[in-house]
């Protein structure tokens, strides 16, 4: 996936995320202020443990002690329903937040051009949806929230050293400064290894995506051993990028643990002197190894936040440019198709820059004619159709239908106008009627009920038990070829658009089921303009004309009956003896 | 099922949804904190270097110490032990404060370290205008 230049640092990251945070305001205002009172508590907590004790061993006055208990108890009971409280917002925001930045990524990989797309490892995007948006909570819970309580606290813990005896609070602030100084030397190695874990994560995760779903292929490919070869190899390297980067974090913090203990037996050495010497009590003598235990954990885990928000500052980034990529162009004319004849004047067209694949191709289709469009695999068939579609743009020419400018006219206008029938036909996890509704959300059970006899699915769908309502799909029933082509048939009825694009639909029938299909598609194509894309001479023979592209140009147009008889490249092409 | 959706939507709107309680709930605590700590009274002892001859303690200060509670703590070393006495009789002349002490005291003598009861703070004041010293 590619990265924009504008590159994120801590502080930018949260004005990214604001926006997502203003629909939260209270229940993060809520969190953060209950994560504060569990703050203070913890600061409180001990000097209150620190007086009990000195007013029981010193005075033995137990009714005091027992006063200062029951206040104890009290905020000991507190924290407990404080937690409670706590993480029902976490788990609504961890919910609901996260939700917001997946919908919007959803929302805008919809909207993504499909150039776009085509570069773009599946798996990637899928951690993109799936993962990434939960680091984002983790970084407002952790990075964030956390932080800026821990700062508090040890800031407040360092004072209440300073106040005790200011020797202790210097040697206390001393671990302080170790620690940022061991992050400041291992910042940079730290968060290059980091990046590249997830780098390397991000893609294992797309080549694992793609190995699930090519399973089939590898089996009759016989290719089981490659591919292990291959994931130990891609394994092996994920555990080499991670132990260096976990041994590079974990030196860093082994430091700062070493200097926080060294430093820790000079303040407990010397609290414990002032103890004896009767310059110090032992409730402050515990409050003391409370509170620099705390201080050293508070200070290890603003070290450890702050490398950690590195990490989360990346996935963040990785949002962030996917949010920027180009999306298609947003225009308000309408396509408005009166008869449906289709222009292509000197249109050129290349996946990488540079290397035409189709080039200066100009063709007429006129309004209610079906045309074949044959050639070699590789040569621009279905690129040609989905520049039609609009999910390219020529690189130059212009494509017209009745006239209009296909690059003047709204993206979604033109896919109304235009039925797209495929090889592989797109199935939902649902029951009959919603996949036919896919075709015209509106439709009348009568107009559904026509559109599946028309397109010959009427014996399968009146045999089941619940009908229209029948489950299929991964979770249901699953369809052959033939009916997944009906399936698309019927959804082109209930469409009913003016041109349609056969893109090799019936390349992977048999003859008989590929002879039924045509039956329907006779039915569907009357009084449409159609361009009809085809490996088979059989889907070729019931179009008005055959254009042949070769090196990315038309080679050969003509009436297909005739060029069977008297075209090389057309016998060629089909294997006619 | 009707009542676990009633207690789900419930749980929603006022725990989750509504800021109402979660206030609630932090205020009280402030609320009941604020006033226990106020309640609670803790003794305020001021600390003085002493000798002592028996029941008699001798503190050379510039001022009459004032008792607030007819009890004195006093020891050598304060991590052995506290010994705490009723005052019979207190007297200021010269510079000095003489303490008579009630009951037998024995087992100290020499010089040591007084504290006297000077009054009383609250909780509250211990925690936040002493950091939780007496």
């Amino acid at each position: 996936m590619k990265e924009t230049g504008n590159r994120l640092n801590y502080w930018s990251a949260i004005g990214f995320l604001k926006r997502y945070m203003r629909g939260y305001r209270k229940h993060f205002m809520m969190f953060y202020a209950g994560w504060l009172a569990d703050s203070l508590l913890a600061v409180l907590l001990p000097v209150l443990f620190g007086i009990m004790i000195d007013e029981a061993v010193y005075y033995r006055n137990l009714h005091s002690f027992g006063a200062v208990a029951l206040v104890f108890l009290l905020c000991i009971l507190f924290s407990g329903g404080l937690y409670f409280l706590l993480y029902a917002q976490h788990g609504y925001l961890m919910n609901m937040f996260v939700f917001s930045i997946r919908r919007d990524v959803f929302h805008h990989l919809q909207k993504c051009e499909a150039g776009y797309m085509a570069n773009a490892s599946t798996g990637e995007i899928l951690v993109l949806l799936q993962d990434y948006p939960v680091q984002c909570m983790h970084f407002i819970v952790r990075n964030m929230i956390h932080l800026y309580n821990n700062v508090l606290m040890a800031i407040l813990y360092g004072a209440y050293l300073c106040a005790v005896d200011w020797h202790i609070g210097l040697t206390a602030l001393l671990s302080a400064f170790f620690s940022v100084l061991i992050n400041m030397k291992c910042r940079k190695k730290i968060g290059s290894l980091g990046q590249e874990e997830r780098e390397a994560y991000g893609s294992y995760a797309g080549w694992m995506y793609e190995v699930i779903t090519a399973l089939r292929d590898i089996r009759m490919l016989r290719g089981e051993g490659k591919i292990e070869r291959t994931f130990e190899k891609k394994q092996k390297e994920l555990f080499r990028i991670g132990a260096a980067a976990g041994i590079s974090s974990l030196t860093a913090q082994n430091m700062i643990a070493l200097s926080n203990l060294v430093i820790r037996l000079v303040i407990y050495g010397l609290a414990a002197y002032m103890a004896a010497c009767g310059k110090m009590t032992l409730g402050t003598l515990t409050v003391i190894f409370s509170f620099y235990t705390k201080l050293s954990d508070k200070i290890a885990y603003i070290s450890q936040n702050f490398l950690d928000a590195q990490g989360r500052v990346s996935y963040i980034q990785r949002i962030h440019d996917f949010l920027r990529a180009p999306t298609e162009p947003e225009r308000t004319e309408r396509l408005e198709i009166r008869e449906g004849s289709i222009s292509f004047s000197g249109v050129s067209f290349g996946y990488e820059s540079g290397e035409p694949l189709l080039h200066r191709i100009t063709l007429t289709i006129p309004a209610g004619k079906h045309m074949a469009l044959v050639g070699k695999s590789g040569c621009g068939k279905t690129t040609l159709a989905r520049l039609l579609v609009g999910f390219y743009r020529p690189q130059e020419g212009m494509i017209a239908i009745d006239g209009q400018r296909l690059d003047a006219c709204a993206l979604d206008s033109v896919r109304e106008e235009i039925g797209y029938v495929q090889q592989d036909v797109l199935v939902f996890d649902g029951s009959i009627r919603q996949n036919l509704l896919m075709g015209n959300r509106h439709a009348a059970e009568e107009q559904l009920i026509r559109a599946y006899e028309e397109a010959g699915l009427a014996p399968f769908i009146e045999s089941l038990p619940e009908g229209l309502d029948t489950i299929i799909g991964s979770k249901g029933m699953g369809l052959s070829g033939g009916q997944k082509q009906r399936l698309a048939i019927a959804r082109i009825y209930l469409k009913n658009p003016k041109i349609l694009i056969f893109d090799e639909a019936t390349s992977a029938l048999d003859n008989e089921t590929e002879n039924a299909i045509h039956q329907a598609w006779r039915k569907v194509l009357t009084g449409k303009t159609a361009l009809v894309i085809a490996h088979r001479q059989s889907s070729v023979m019931l179009c008005d004309r055959c254009i042949i592209l070769e090196n990315g140009q038309v080679a050969e147009t003509g009436i297909p009956a005739r060029m069977a008889v008297e075209s090389e490249r057309f016998r060629t092409l089909f294997a006619m003896k | 099922m009707q009542g676990k959706r009633r207690f789900e939507r419930w749980y929603m709107k006022y725990m989750v949804k509504s800021p109402v309680l979660f206030c609630v709930y932090l205020g009280v605590f402030f609320g009941v904190f604020l006033i226990a700590s106020s309640v609670v009274t803790l003794e305020e002892r001021q600390t003085y270097e002493a000798k002592i001859n028996g029941e008699e303690i001798e503190i050379v200060c510039g001022e009459a110490l004032e008792l607030f509670d007819n009890r004195v703590y006093f020891y050598e070393d304060r991590n052995r032990e506290v010994f705490s006495f009723a005052v019979k009789e207190a007297a200021y002349s010269d510079g000095v404060m003489r303490i008579l002490l009630c009951g037998g005291q024995k087992e100290v003598s020499g010089t040591i370290t007084v504290e006297i009861v000077s009054g009383e703070h609250t909780l509250f004041q211990r925690i936040f205008g002493k950091a939780g010293a007496a």
